[in-house]
């Protein structure tokens, strides 16, 4: 199991905050910043899992035998879009520190956030595992632990693009939401189209950009073949003081680039460092984000 | 700097295949990463020179590039230009004397010669060839036509100084021969010296002689004369003591004498600057004695002068031994007359018995004079004098003749100062002279007197009848048989103990048949010499002192004692010359200016090894610690 018990219950009482996206239309848990009747009748749904059986309409399903969910225009859902990077280059790290299980480890968190939350979750994994990289849109927290078995059974594999991935979700997903996108970026063709749309679509974007140690401060040296893990292909390189230098530098600007790309979007941007525990970067760096409350 | 070699600068070019072979040969660790894409951003702006960025920092590639580099400067001949004497072939001549010896400049004079040789061996032009002769007594050759400056420099640091005067007539002809050995078109002659040549009688050499002066100081006090002798009157004897100043300034040095080991005389003696100071002791006991004199400084801790080798003296008193001699004649009063004015000789005489047959004595003699007459059979053992020799077993006697031609003397030293002018001779034995026999004196073609060794026996030959010339009459006859009596009967084994200089040999007049010695320097050395062509030589006079000679079978009380002095008042005056005199020639210190090329390919053959050895280690070093390449 991704989390334990204790975990989830710290999880249940956090909440996911988005600032800009308003668009619901079924009754949620949140409060509405719209004005108007609290309990004006609005339309009717079919029923998902999960759905509070309170909000059942009985009358319609002893008539219909089918069931279907009340919904009120003074109360809104959150739409919660998870998207996991799934490529090769994202398995990388030993154990707790390797991005691919921190990256599940928070996609797991927030969508059991969300689910506990009533919010509509859908997950999906970029590139991977076409069958089984997709879960939702799922409601209520009776589907967190189907949510977690779906994680647990991911790996990362092949590659990703992830401008056509974004954009794909972008133009699939119209209702707009609170989007996560847990990357490493280490995509040669970038995000940043993808991600433009994405905004563009009325999403609210939160990139959280999940990176190993050894990427951050790389302690390598001599004359070495670097074979990259996701596209195969290979970098020779004689490491010296200057060249770790030089990739100190790089990395640096394009961290700083990347996030104020992002941030000057609108979007969120949060950093994960996987040499750190995964449940003190939700309950400091997303909180400090404003993300979670 | 340049090279004499430059068409060796092309295996520079073996860098390229190096460095292509290393661009090859690079194993690069194969390493998966999750990405490349900041790699290749951070190798970005390294890609235009991406090869060479592969060397960069490569200690090993560096280490053989300058490994490479250094065995082809030293193929190409790297050198550079100092100043030199000569720049062709060299022929050195490097002074041996004694007054080489002096300590003025460090540590001594000829160590400063040997220094100054080596640095013209090293700094000699290539492709010349370098020779080098050490003058010291018999001047001998160290080395010649060599072109190896390592094996060149290394025999002259074996070179040792004499300690006495050298034969520089016999030196300058051997450089002369090897200068014409080496080609005289480009030979330069370099005589390191400190002076003191003869200024006659130098064989003139094949070209251009510089002449490197060696030593700075002139201060020298010598003993310059130590001798001892048995006075006439017997019973007593004498010491005769020099002591020179050669220095500039006056000097004062305790003089100290020793006889037999105990204190003769201690007294200071003072001396202007040039003076000599002689010193007689008489009424010493005429007994066998050793004398040694010896200078101190004033102060004792403080040393006398630059060279101690003429601060010592050694003298050997020796009483004449008594020979024996049998004179058989039918009658000779001038021979008997003149036997008993040396009174080292006891002579005894025989006649012919009525039947003409000779009967010599049971006893031995030391020296036989046989008078016109032989005895049958053997020759008795001894030194033999023959006068009017009839036919004998030792040589041919054809006849006799009257036909005298005039008498002349010989260039042996025997025959010196004996005047045959006025000697007139009636009748001769025309004797074919034997290849031992040296001629003292001769009449045309016929020997008149000649003397030799055979048959480990002293033979003279005298090869007319006194009685039928008037030879007894004149001032010659006491002197040519005094000189015969000397030749044929010895002071001692060695005859005269006190006239035996550093490095000249010494010939040891043991009796008949003795063909071995023993002989302890004065370091306790000893010394077996054997007899070549009759003749028992020592040569390695080379230190003053008192020498000890052991016959075969002779104790302690037998043995006999020469001693070996400088006495050299050219090898004393040890201020060096700024001006030598060669002939007609007159030669100053000479200042480098030439230009010679010294070249560096020994040294940059050690650093190719040296860096071979680093980059061996860098290597190792490296194979040793792969972990280093693990994250």
């Amino acid at each position: 199991m991704i989390l334990d018990e204790t975990t989830l219950r710290k999880l249940n009482a956090l909440t996911l905050v988005a600032e800009r996206v308003r668009a619901g239309r079924i009754r949620g848990d949140r409060r509405s910043s719209k004005r108007g009747a609290s309990i004006e009748f609005a339309d009717f749904r079919n029923y998902v899992p999960g759905d509070d059986l309170r909000r059942l309409d009985w009358n319609i399903y002893a008539r219909l035998d089918r069931p279907f969910i009340r919904l009120f225009e003074d109360e809104e859902d959150l739409a919660i879009y998870l998207l996991l990077d799934g490529s090769r280059s994202m398995d990388w790290g030993e154990g707790d520190e390797n991005k691919f299980v921190y990256a599940i480890r928070l996609a797991a968190a927030l969508g059991s956030i969300a689910l506990g939350g009533g919010d509509p979750v859908r997950f999906e994994l970029l590139a991977g595992d076409p069958a089984g990289s997709t879960f939702g849109p799922a409601r209520g927290g009776m589907q967190t632990m189907r949510y977690l078995e779906r994680l647990s059974g991911l790996s990362a594999a092949g590659e990703t693009a992830l401008d056509a991935a974004l954009t794909g979700f972008a133009m699939a997903r119209r209702r707009p939401g609170l989007v996560f996108l847990v990357s490493d970026l280490l995509d040669p063709q970038g995000f940043r189209d993808g991600l433009n749309r994405m905004l563009g679509r009325g999403h609210q974007a939160v990139v959280i950009h999940v990176l190993a140690p050894d990427e951050l401060d790389p302690q390598l040296t001599g004359d070495l073949k670097l074979i990259d893990r996701e596209f195969g292909t290979s970098q020779e390189v004689t490491l010296d003081p200057a060249v770790l230098g030089s990739y100190q530098r790089h990395l640096e600007t394009w961290l700083g680039e990347t996030e104020a790309f992002c941030r000057g979007r609108g979007a969120g941007y949060v950093r994960a460092a996987t040499g750190q525990p995964w449940d003190r970067f939700i309950l400091r760096e997303l909180r400090a984000e404003g993300v979670v409350r | 700097m340049n090279f004499l070699n430059p068409l060796g600068l092309w295996f520079l070019l073996f860098a390229l295949p190096i460095v292509l072979l290393y661009l090859l040969k690079i194993r690069r660790k194969d390493y998966e990463i999750s990405s490349t894409m900041l790699w290749r951003m951070a190798l970005r702006d390294k890609q235009a020179n991406a090869p060479w960025q592969k060397l960069r920092r490569n200690l090993l590639l560096l280490l053989q590039l300058v490994i490479l580099s250094a065995l082809v400067f030293a193929v190409a001949r790297l050198a550079f230009p100092v100043p030199a004497i000569a720049s062709g072939s060299i022929v050195l001549l490097i002074d041996g004397s004694a007054s080489m010896r002096a300590q003025d400049v460090s540590p001594d004079r000829f160590t400063r010669a040997i220094e100054i040789a080596a640095e013209l061996v090293r700094s000699a032009g290539s492709g010349t060839t370098t020779a080098a002769i050490l003058a010291a007594g018999p001047p001998s050759v160290l080395f010649s036509g060599e072109t190896d400056r390592s094996r060149a420099v290394g025999l002259l640091a074996a070179a040792e100084p004499g300690a006495g005067e050298a034969d520089w007539a016999a030196a300058f002809s051997l450089a002369a021969g090897l200068g014409r050995q080496e080609g005289v078109e480009d030979v330069t002659f370099v005589l390191i010296s400190d002076g003191g040549l003869p200024e006659e009688g130098l064989p003139s050499l094949p070209g251009p002689v510089e002449y490197v002066s060696v030593g700075t100081a002139g201060d020298n006090l010598a003993i310059s004369a130590l001798a001892a002798r048995p006075l006439p009157a017997g019973g007593a004897a004498e010491l005769f003591v020099r002591v020179s100043n050669y220095g500039d300034a006056e000097r004062s040095a305790r003089l100290t004498i020793i006889r037999n080991g105990e204190p003769l005389f201690s007294d200071l003696v003072h001396l202007r600057a040039g003076e000599s100071g002689t010193f007689v002791f008489d009424g010493l006991p005429a007994e066998a004695s050793r004398f040694e004199a010896g200078l101190e400084n004033i102060q004792a801790d403080l040393p006398l002068d630059p060279l101690p080798l003429d601060d010592s003296a050694y003298a050997v008193l020796s009483p004449p031994p008594v020979r024996s001699v049998l004179l058989v004649s039918q009658g000779n009063l001038f021979l008997e007359r003149l036997l008993l004015l040396f009174p080292n000789l006891i002579a005894s005489r025989t006649v012919p018995g009525e039947d003409g047959e000779i009967h010599l004595p049971a006893a031995s003699f030391d020296l036989y004079i046989f008078d016109g007459l032989i005895p049958g059979g053997e020759l008795p053992d001894g030194q033999l004098l023959l006068i009017d020799p009839p036919e004998n077993p030792l040589f041919v006697v054809t006849g006799s003749t009257e036909e005298i031609e005039p008498l002349a003397s010989t260039a042996h030293p025997l025959g010196q100062f004996v005047d045959w002018d006025p000697v007139n001779v009636y009748e001769i034995r025309t004797i074919e002279r034997p290849a031992w026999g040296e001629p003292l004196a001769v009449s045309g073609e016929h020997p008149l007197v000649f003397i030799g060794r055979t048959g480990g026996r002293r033979v003279a030959v005298v090869a007319f009848d006194l009685h039928r010339s008037d030879l007894p009459l004149q001032i010659a006859f006491p002197i040519l048989f005094a000189n015969l009596f000397a030749f044929l009967a010895p002071q001692g084994i060695v005859p005269d103990p006190n006239i035996a200089r550093p490095g000249v040999s010494v010939a040891l007049e043991p009796p008949p048949g003795t063909l071995t010695a023993e002989i302890t320097g004065p370091d306790g050395t000893l010394h077996n010499i054997t007899a070549e062509a009759g003749e028992l030589l020592f040569t390695d006079t080379a230190r003053p002192g008192f020498y000890t000679v052991r016959l075969p079978g002779q104790t302690d009380a037998e043995t006999a004692v020469f001693a070996v002095n400088l006495f050299s008042e050219a090898e004393s005056r040890i201020a060096p010359a700024g001006l030598i005199r060669i002939g007609e020639t007159t030669l100053e210190t000479t200042r480098p200016d030439s230009v010679s090329n010294r070249e560096l390919w020994g040294w940059l053959v050690l650093l190719a090894l040296a860096f071979l050895m680093v980059e061996w280690l860098v290597y190792h070093r490296r194979l040793g610690k792969p972990e280093e390449i693990k994250i």
